[in-house]
């Protein structure tokens, strides 16, 4: 890997904190042109919680990541994961990367410590309906995934032997990935209808 | 919408009337009374919005710090 790849990472990163904070203000905004009504600094529009800000920015960054996965992707073949090691290792660090990033903008899931001030029964509620979305998320990746398998390698009668511990990885990607769009829908479900 | 917030749950409807309490207890803010109900500020706005339905536990807590039995805070309706 050189110094130019490095350099695409990070301004991927960057750009996507920056579309982040866009994407939080745009929908601040657009909430708050929804029917306010004001009594001093009070209004009856529902600000957006901790969580939810952090599942947003959750989301743009696993994309981020997964497009970056992709990238490194593109040009090998899957048995490369085993053959290059420089290829396994990159991908593997953008993969715990991701990770590390969902571990830590998600904390406030945790009602222990500083965090429990930022969540309560509300936001214990759209969490538990998000487990739904992580159920949906992990069915449709495995039909995704057996489909893709047997259409692909459905002549040469078995698979390669680096396809499980990709699968693996996506499943951690997506139980994530699918949780913070739960997460997101969910307090667009109670904002719009209540519970 | 006559007394504060309503919540619609099936064909039940919950009143509350928690905006008109606040103001009563010295202009009490919705930062204050969060705080004070063991609840972040956004489920106040959603209560006071009728968009959200509380548990058993904040509803009493919350008609407590008011003084009032639950039923003057919260109203059942069909």
């Amino acid at each position: 890997m050189n110094i130019w790849f490095l350099t695409t990472m990070i301004a991927a990163f960057i750009l996507s904190a920056v579309g982040a904070i866009i994407g939080v203000r745009t929908l601040r905004a657009m909430q708050a042109r929804k029917g306010i009504v004001n009594h001093g600094d009070e209004s009856l529009t529902i600000p957006m919680a901790a969580l939810q800000q952090r599942a947003l920015w959750n989301i743009f960054s696993m994309f981020v990541g997964m497009g970056i996965m992709v990238w490194l992707f593109s040009g090998h073949e899957v048995t490369d994961f085993f053959e290059d090691d420089r290829f396994r290792i990159w991908l593997t660090s953008v993969m715990g990367l991701t990770l590390l990033i969902n571990l830590l903008l998600m904390l406030p899931t945790s009602r222990r410590g500083r965090w429990s001030k930022l969540f309560d029964e509300r936001d214990e509620l759209v969490l538990s309906r998000a487990s739904a979305f992580q159920l949906t998320g992990l069915l449709c990746l495995s039909v995704i995934w057996t489909i893709g398998l047997t259409e692909h390698y459905w002549n040469a009668g078995s698979i390669p032997i680096d396809i499980p511990y990709l699968m693996f990885w996506s499943n951690f990607l997506m139980l994530f990935l699918s949780r913070s769009i739960g997460i997101v829908y969910g307090y667009w479900w109670l904002d719009r209808y209540g519970n | 919408m006559a007394i504060g917030g309503w919540i619609a749950m099936g064909t039940d409807i919950i009143f509350n009337n928690i905006r008109k309490q606040r103001f009563a207890k010295n202009e009490m803010t919705q930062q204050e009374l969060a705080d004070a109900a063991g609840c972040t500020r956004q489920t106040i706005i959603a209560l006071e919005a009728g968009k959200y339905s509380p548990s058993l536990g904040l509803a009493f807590r919350i008609a407590r710090l008011f003084g009032k039995n639950l039923e003057e805070i919260f109203e059942y309706g069909e």
